[in-house]
């Protein structure tokens, strides 16, 4: 306390001078329009010259992860590209060209409808268009696997557009569902939850399955309900089917680990390998559908019934 | 009590000289004449210090809120700045051979050199920061610094010959 006074003592003079010149500093730049805009100009400068050299000095510590994440979107590609191959392959093999014509029977070759059918096939429709989706990045700034109840926080709220029930993709492959929102976070279930539930289905199989989780393994999900008088073999890309408005048609969940295809109740249980590194979850993306709002008054009319 | 009833007297007088008169006589639209500062440069040097600087900051808060127009603020930090500055330019300037007087009179009793090279800086600095701060920017440095200049000129004369005038007791 003395101390404390002979300091006074000492430099109260210079304090006070500081005091009252700091007093009508914030009376000028407070009460007068031009002066306090300049000043909150200059304010803003400096804080954001600040962040950016805080940036640039932290940016060569992240190169790695990012690096990472790059790989894993090369990654993501690379799967794009031979789906589409794929898909092109099963276009062309699965719809007559011209040659095969001379194959067919008379009688289909002289009904001029069923021609006409054949040489301008309805292109295979996805049911929503990748164009409705739109895709929110965010950081993920909570996560956990080894529970049995796990859950997401991620870095965007309300004030960036996010609506309960938006999906939660990787690049690599889905990761949750939207549970809770709040003005800058929110919380989404994890597909490794035990309450997760999604429709999914083997690609060329076709057959809807229901995807959820039963706890163990962070890398490994369980799709039931696909029945076994379809074709399965290990190493089947496992993808979403686009029911609902939670994720796009045909985004990647993973790829068939095993099956069992002797139980009694006449579907496969089959053992997926998830294609998301829950161990590694950092940048994800929300799906924000633009018609979600126009669907789920739709889903109300059937409580109604 | 009769030191502090004069000195309120003087304030009060140049107060009103600033607001009604000076305020209203602004040269060629760019130089305005500061007269408000004979108080604040007369007041005595045995006041102390704090006090000192709080008067200062008062007076130029009462002038900031009756100049009507002007931007806020201005006359309490400018004068807070002089009032600090003139504490240690007065015993910078003064030595023992030249120092005549008490601390209470040494204003009115000094030489007339020393008395402009006390004055002058003092005006100048006060005349610069007011000018800078109103600006607010160094977009329009050279009228600023016109302001400055013309300003300067301007309130040192009518300060110079107020104190020749009303203040000062005996002429060298």
């Amino acid at each position: 306390m003395w101390r404390f006074l002979r300091f006074l003592a000492r430099f109260g003079n210079l304090i006070l001078f500081l005091i009252l010149e700091v007093v009508a500093f914030l009376i000028i730049i407070s009460l007068n329009r031009p002066h306090r805009e300049i000043s909150q100009g200059m304010m803003l400068e400096v804080s954001g010259t600040l962040a950016s050299m805080q940036s640039s000095a932290t940016e060569f510590f992240n190169l790695r992860s990012d690096n990472d994440i790059l790989q894993a979107r090369n990654a993501n590609l690379q799967l794009d590209i031979a789906r589409l191959r794929d898909s092109l392959a099963a276009y062309k093999n699965g719809y007559p060209s011209n040659t095969d014509f001379l194959l067919l029977p008379d009688s289909i070759r002289n009904d001029s409808a069923a021609m006409a059918l054949l040489a301008n096939p309805c292109t295979p429709d996805s049911m929503m268009p990748i164009e409705f989706f739109k895709f929110i990045p965010c950081r993920v700034i909570n996560n956990s696997v080894r529970l049995n109840y796990n859950y997401i926080t991620i870095n965007k709220g309300r004030r960036h557009g996010v609506r309960v029930d938006m999906g939660l993709v990787s690049p690599t492959g889905i990761a949750g569902q939207v549970i809770g929102v709040s003005e800058n976070f929110s919380l989404a279930l994890s597909v490794l939850n035990r309450k997760f539930r999604l429709s999914a289905e083997v690609l060329h199989n076709n057959n809807v399955g229901s995807l959820n989780w039963e706890g163990g393994s962070s890398s490994v999900a369980q799709l039931d309900d696909v029945p076994q008088t379809s074709r399965l073999k290990v190493g089947d890309t496992v993808i979403t089917t686009g029911y609902g408005t939670v994720f796009p048609a045909d985004y990647m969940v993973g790829t068939v680990k095993d099956f069992n295809n002797d139980a009694q109740d006449g579907f496969y249980h089959i053992n997926v390998n998830l294609s998301t590194n829950f161990n590694a979850l950092h940048h994800v993306f929300l799906v924000d559908f633009k018609y979600m709002d126009e669907i789920t008054a739709l889903d109300t009319l059937k409580s109604e019934q | 009590m009769n030191q502090l009833l004069k000195h309120t007297a003087i304030f009060l007088v140049y107060l009103m000289a600033q607001v009604f008169v000076a305020n209203h006589f602004t040269l060629f639209n760019v130089a305005t004449p500061h007269i408000f500062l004979v108080f604040l440069l007369m007041l005595p040097l045995s006041t102390r210090f704090p006090i000192a600087l709080i008067v200062a900051f008062f007076t130029g808060l009462l002038l900031d809120l009756l100049s009507d127009g002007l931007v806020k603020g201005l006359h309490a930090f400018s004068g807070v700045l002089i009032m600090a500055v003139r504490e240690f330019w007065v015993w910078t300037i003064t030595n023992r051979v030249n120092y005549r007087g008490s601390e209470d009179t040494v204003l009115q009793q000094q030489t007339l050199p020393w008395y402009l090279q006390y004055l002058f800086p003092l005006v100048l600095l006060h005349q610069t920061t007011y000018f800078l701060l109103e600006s607010f920017s160094f977009d329009n440095l050279p009228f600023t610094l016109l302001r400055i200049f013309t300003s300067t000129i301007f309130t040192f004369i009518v300060v110079l010959l107020a104190t020749l005038l009303f203040h000062r007791e005996t002429k060298r």
